[in-house]
């Protein structure tokens, strides 16, 4: 075939004929439709998928329909869950404590929680409204609650909601989640780094453009240090695209970063400190700007926005990060994105639709690079116990208002694998002792429940199907009733020795005490089992 | 397959480590929403109140310590921690009392000194309330002034910006027989209201020099340079010029003047 070749005598590209490589097999092999649809409700729902929705799946394995799983109710608080896996802003220290509010104790998880959520809310709902990703940059508004609205210049549109639409009340610009409270306690500064911080990780999250991974030497360097920074090329290397975007922050800079009126209004007089602080005006990576309203657009219209996030939910999805390997498939999610019109739904549907997503192994002709990179098995985290085990179960763990899945105050988050936002920044990837223990706890936890509320106490049905507490082993109702509960958590069917199995421990158990524990038993091990436990 | 990736466009780079790589054109315009006129209406409204300095603060201040009494916060002058637990205290007569104060004033006719260092919240039972963060201070050796207001103040007695609460980072530099110049901004919490100053020199031989800013609610400013004059051309905040708009600076200046005399600090 023809191509464009570099001629590098004259620098020119040319029309000349080239060789087609051999295509390269591929390394995936593939989850057969079931386990992809748990592996996707899992993903977007935070929940498994109902044994309707298996059993459709497995009739029509064309059937299977990213679309629906983003438009079903859950997907929105499992997209929370998403975004504070990268933004970090779910983390159990706020800079102002529940006290000093005149909140009681019973309100200290719910005050760190709705502070974190803020900004994660605003951008959920843009998502799921269908609205162009760019407004996370310039909606009007946010998303708040009746805590936050108690304590944070903030009025909250009427509706029923616990989350509604917000706006705030202190003349802050239209600049989406960058006007958010919840972003800025979450990335506080102080005088001598000067919003430069707040800079980087607004490069981070909204280009891909990590400061911090740029080489730096302070050999040599001596005297004024903020004068160095502005000439020295060993500091300009990151002070040159660094200062600009911190002077456009200067609205949110406080003299007394524990007052709450400091901190929780917006300060538009000292919007033009920026310059007399740092000596250079706003921008964005070269182009000036005259506010942060200015940078907000900058950045929407910066093509590294849009990759940025094709980039980014790719790697969440994927479950680890992207590399030069994947540099054709993301450069394909983005084009799949901008071509959907950037409503996060393209974007997460055009991921899910790709190799590396929907990959149960590798084959033979697998690297070793690619062994070390691929993630072919993830854990459930912590998020996805509590949203899942709840869905089954109805059982949610919690202490003292405090979900101890989703805190590490009093909770198990980091040691389930899930991220802190203050220490741990990425889901674990492999089973440790911890995630084990508390996986088995609250499998033991949620599988009592489930028995004692549904078959004990005759509630209605959510993990159980028609079963009661007088049926036996080798009870047509019974070995029913086991196959449905193994397809449902591991979408896949038993064989008739995983039956056999689980119906010796239910005997076992009822001979020793009765009926219920057996149940509670044989639950508790479907529910420890990594057939559970991993996607 | 090297030489074709020379010819392709590059789909994802290493990210470039200098500037100049910005990959857009400048936003378009937005609209002024005030005309000359406007501005100037509201310019006089807000030029007229009080500006925040140390002494309105420290006047406020001590209006709000009044509402104490011997039990809490046991102190005429400041919120101590030995006096105001961690979780507040009240009054006799029912006025809480939250937070940390420093107040601090040297008057010895060489260098005279006046500093308020504020995290507290007074709120009594029939309404009045108090909520002070910052750090207000201001020296004065001779002739010479040199004074600084940063942080939120807000007590519901005040007649002007305090009232509504005002977010500060102001200095206010020079001679008090001569130029005084202010460099900064003030603004309402929960308004549209936001001035700032940059290197605005106020005296008697040159009414105003120097350029004035108000906020647009939504969120660009409107200059005025003032040159030597109390009228100047204000321009929206891409240059264009919107008409010529004249402030009362002599009331300014002679607003700031009282509070710049030692002997009236203190309660």
């Amino acid at each position: 075939m023809e191509g464009f070749v570099l001629d590098p005598a004259t620098g020119a590209c040319e029309l000349a004929a080239v060789e087609i490589e051999p295509e390269t097999p591929s390394i995936y092999v593939p989850l057969d439709p079931p386990r992809l649809l748990r592996r996707m409700s899992l993903d977007l729902r935070g929940t498994l998928p109902t044994v309707e929705e298996l059993d459709a799946v497995e009739a029509d394995p064309q059937s299977l329909d990213a679309q629906a799983l983003l438009d079903h109710q859950d997907f929105e608080d499992r997209l929370v869950i998403l975004l504070g896996e990268r933004w970090h802003t779910l983390v159990d220290d706020v800079t102002i404590q529940a006290g000093s509010l005149r909140l009681g104790f019973d309100q200290e998880y719910a005050y760190e929680r709705s502070v974190g959520e803020e900004p994660l809310r605003l951008m959920a709902r843009i998502a799921v409204e269908d609205r162009p990703w760019t407004e996370i940059l310039t909606a009007d508004w946010t998303m708040g609650n009746d805590l936050l609205a108690s304590i944070w210049p903030m009025e909250l549109v009427e509706g029923d909601e616990d989350w509604r639409v917000a706006h705030y009340t202190d003349a802050r610009p239209a600049v989406g989640v960058l006007a958010t409270n919840g972003l800025w306690w979450r990335y506080g500064t102080n005088e001598s780094n000067a919003n430069r911080g707040r800079a980087a990780t607004l490069a981070r999250l909204l280009a891909c453009v990590d400061f911090h991974a740029r080489p730096v030497s302070f050999e040599g360097i001596t005297g004024d240090l903020d004068a160095t920074s502005a000439t020295d090329p060993a500091c300009t290397n990151c002070h040159s695209g660094l200062d600009p975007i911190a002077s456009a922050l200067f609205g949110f800079w406080w003299f007394q970063r524990y007052n709450v009126d400091e901190i929780s209004h917006y300060h538009a007089e000292r919007e033009l400190l920026g310059e007399q602080t740092l000596g250079t005006p706003p921008g964005w990576f070269g182009t000036p700007v005259q506010s942060l309203s200015g940078l907000a657009v900058e950045v929407a219209e910066d093509p590294r926005f849009s990759r940025c996030t094709a980039e980014t939910f790719a790697e969440v999805l994927w479950r680890r990060e992207a590399t030069l390997h994947d540099l054709e498939t993301v450069t394909t999610l983005d084009e799949r994105f901008q071509e959907g019109g950037l409503q996060l739904d393209a974007l997460l549907v055009a991921t899910t639709e790709t190799e590396a997503y929907r990959a149960g192994g590798l084959t033979d002709a697998a690297s070793d690079d690619d062994l070390d990179r691929e993630a072919t098995r993830r854990l459930l985290v912590a998020s996805q116990l509590a949203s899942v085990i709840e869905d089954l179960t109805g059982f949610e763990w919690t202490w003292e208002g405090y979900s101890m899945l989703h805190n590490d105050s009093d909770g198990f988050r980091i040691l389930a694998a899930d991220v802190d936002g203050t220490y741990v920044y990425q889901p674990g990837t492999e089973p440790t002792l911890t995630w084990t223990l508390v996986s088995e706890r609250v499998a033991e936890a949620g599988a009592h429940h489930a028995v004692t509320t549904e078959l004990v106490e005759g509630g209605s049905r959510r993990l159980f199907g028609e079963i009661t507490l007088d049926d036996r082993p080798g009870d047509s109702a019974f070995d029913a009733e086991l196959s449905r509960l193994w397809w449902r958590l591991y979408a896949e069917r038993p064989e008739d020795a995983d039956i056999a199995a689980l119906s010796a421990l239910w005997e076992a158990v009822d001979q020793d005490e009765d009926a219920a524990a057996a149940w509670i038993a044989v639950v508790t091990a479907l529910l420890r089992d990594p057939a559970f436990l991993t996607y | 397959m090297v030489l074709l990736l020379a010819c392709t466009t590059p789909a994802h780079l290493p990210t470039p480590t200098t500037e100049g790589d910005s990959a857009s054109p400048a936003a378009e315009s937005r609209p002024a929403t005030y005309t000359a006129a406007e501005v100037e209406e509201r310019l006089g409204v807000l030029l007229a109140w009080e500006l925040p300095t140390p002494a309105v603060v420290e006047r406020a201040y001590f209006e709000g310590l009044a509402l104490g009494d011997d039990s809490c916060p046991g102190d005429a002058f400041q919120l101590l921690e030995t006096n105001v637990p961690a979780d507040g205290c009240v009054t006799q007569e029912g006025t809480f009392f939250e937070g940390q104060s420093q107040w601090y004033v040297e008057t010895n006719g060489g260098v005279d000194a006046l500093s308020i260092v504020a995290d507290f919240s007074i709120q009594a039972t029939d309404g009045r309330e108090m909520r002070f963060g910052g750090l207000t201070d201001i020296s004065v050796e001779g002739d010479a002034v040199d004074a600084s207001v940063t942080g939120t103040w807000a007590w519901t007695e005040d007649e002007a910006w305090l009232a509504e609460g005002v977010g500060t980072a102001f200095t206010l530099v020079g001679e008090r027989s001569g130029a005084l110049v202010l460099n900064g901004g003030v603004g309402g919490l929960t308004s549209d209201d936001h001035l700032t100053f940059e290197s605005l020199s106020l005296s008697s031989d040159c009414p105003a020099e120097g350029v004035l800013r108000v906020r647009d609610p939504a969120g660009d400013w409107y200059s005025l340079v003032l040159d030597c004059d109390s009228c100047g051309e204000l321009s929206w905040y891409d240059g264009s010029p919107l008409g010529e708009v004249c402030v009362d600076v002599d009331g300014m200046r002679s607003a700031l003047d009282p509070g710049l005399d030692p002997e009236t600090w203190g309660p």
